[in-house]
């Protein structure tokens, strides 16, 4: 049962950003190579900003430091109702964010991994604003902007299982509700409010490498030996307390997270990527008393985010990536396209 | 670097007092320590050489070998791997020795080498020739012409069929993986 009364435009905006928080762990996760027995190194895969559950955690390239920057671009593209069926933003709507990350990383030793992220976001929103249970919320607003820091997040990973040719990590982060709430201004708002903690397990397998020709006899020749990964990663986050009703009646409460990827490395310096991101998650209403009562309704997506990245030197390298939501087989979520710039240095 | 990194992985096998040390051919040169308990024919397991990059290419020209890069990395657990397993196989040093002229590089080294006119370090070395990967063997003619190069800890086994499948020409005709099915 869905509670619509209780939810006003002042509330609408956490759940949007709990729910982004805790799938962008996912959505920016890795492209580049695994520190296995066919090639350690290759930093690649630390060049995205999400969580360390990413395939960061295995890329340690032999140096204690990595220091990330990113910018993201967002802009909502529609939404899924209760019953699955996709809408787009209404016309002459915006809905748009942008978002600069600093991440730093530290690893202790081949093993272990802690990190930081900072985010700083930007909202612009004209016509429209986040709804109740993922969806868009029409109004007569003219456009307005706003922004601050955003939730810190705090990552660690821990690698085992080693083997020649796969790996697992398993990964933790927590969310600080660090970011702005802003009930009367939406496009302020850059934060959940809600503290949040997530885990996973992240397993990598990577076949043995092709010998190389340098200099190819045909097409087959070179694609048959070009190197791919492949990565399958597993989270599930859950929100550590609720915040107050009357300032947010519902928030999302756990969400679990399914991520595929595939990358491969094209030429010594580029790598293709490929991945599919899933999400099902938990939104939660109302505050259980008479005037509020509680609800309850599952949301999920899908998103495919297809990437290039292309390394500089061999601790430094710059990735771009889009990400798009799928519109199709979800439900009481909203749905994006996004692009990612991020470029990351190791060191010692 | 790297050989204190050797001395320190067998030394804790209790087979540093097995080592050899051999010849040197420049005062850059460094030397491959090998332990003297290696697998299969011991009459084969002649101590190789390992040589800066410049000496070595030399070497390789005016010996008309193949040049045989490792590139790798104190730290990198893999390499050391390949140190103590592959590279003590007492065939895979019978197929060194004869075809082979073979060129060690630390990524990180700062061991400076010559690279055509320029004095440059190892560790730039790697990245000139984007070598930024490891452990990572990349190949070359006797004149210096790269062949390829392969990614990655080599069994003995797999490091016999690459040897072989440089030394004997195969990598004109076709792929490694089919080298591999017809041996």
């Amino acid at each position: 049962m869905r509670t619509y009364g209780l939810i006003a435009q002042r509330c609408v905006v956490r759940p949007l950003a709990a729910a982004t928080i805790a799938f962008s762990a996912l959505i920016l996760t890795p492209s580049a190579r695994a520190c296995l027995s066919c090639g350690c190194g290759g930093s690649g895969s630390s060049a995205d900003l999400g969580a360390i559950g990413g395939a960061s955690s295995l890329f340690t390239s032999g140096q204690h430091w990595l220091i990330q920057t990113g910018a993201t671009y967002r802009q909502v593209t529609g939404a899924f109702n209760e019953r699955g069926t996709w809408n787009p933003t209404p016309t002459d709507s915006l809905m748009q964010s942008y978002q600069g990350v600093l991440g730093v990383n530290y690893f202790p030793d081949q093993q272990w991994t802690v990190g930081l992220q900072v985010p700083f976001q930007a909202n612009g929103l004209a016509g429209a604003s986040w709804g109740s249970f993922g969806s868009i919320a029409p109004n007569d607003l003219p456009l307005q902007y706003g922004g601050g820091i955003g939730d810190l997040q705090l990552q660690g990973a821990y690698k085992f299982g080693e083997t020649l040719t796969t790996g697992w990590a398993a990964w933790s982060s927590l969310s600080l509700p660090i970011g702005r709430i802003d009930t009367a201004r939406p496009a302020n708002t850059t934060g959940s409010g809600v503290a949040a903690l997530a885990g996973g397990l992240l397993g990598v397998y990577k076949p043995s490498a092709s010998f190389q020709s340098s200099v190819p006899r045909d097409f087959w020749d070179w694609w048959n030996t070009r190197n791919a990964e492949y990565l399958f990663n597993l989270g599930y986050s859950q929100a550590l307390n609720t915040p107050p009703s009357q300032a947010s009646p519902f928030f999302q409460g756990q969400s679990l997270m399914a991520q595929l990827q595939a990358n491969l490395s094209l030429f010594p310096q580029w790598t293709l990527g490929l991945g599919l991101n899933g999400q099902i998650g938990l939104w939660s209403a109302g505050s259980g008393s008479d005037e509020s009562p509680s609800s309850l309704q599952w949301s999920s997506r899908w998103r495919v985010v297809p990437s290039v990245q292309y390394e500089l030197s061999m601790t430094q390298g710059v990735r771009l990536a889009t990400g798009v939501d799928l519109p199709l087989l979800g439900s009481n979520s909203l749905t994006d396209v996004s692009a990612h710039l991020v470029y990351y240095q190791f060191f010692e | 670097m790297f050989a204190k990194f050797c001395m320190d992985s067998l030394g804790r096998l209790g087979l540093s007092a097995l080592f050899v040390l051999t010849p040197i051919l420049s005062p850059e040169a460094s030397t491959m320590l090998l332990p003297l308990r290696i697998q299969g024919n011991a009459l084969a397991a002649t101590p190789v050489q390992t040589l800066p990059y410049d000496v070595g290419l030399a070497k390789a020209k005016a010996e008309g070998k193949w040049v045989m890069i490792k590139f790798e990395r104190e730290d990198c657990l893999y390499c050391g791997q390949m140190t103590r397993e592959t590279q003590t196989n007492a065939t895979t040093l019978q197929l060194l020795n004869k075809n082979f002229v073979w060129v060690q590089v630390d990524q990180k080294g700062q061991r400076k080498v010559k690279y055509g006119k320029q004095q440059i370090t190892e560790a730039e070395l790697s990245q000139r020739l984007k070598a930024w990967n490891y452990p990572y063997l990349l190949f070359l003619k006797p004149d210096g012409t790269p062949i390829g190069g392969l990614l990655g800890y080599q069994s003995p086994e797999n490091m016999q069929h690459l040897l072989r499948y440089i030394a004997s020409g195969a990598y004109e005709t076709m792929r490694f993986e089919q080298f591999k099915q017809r041996q």
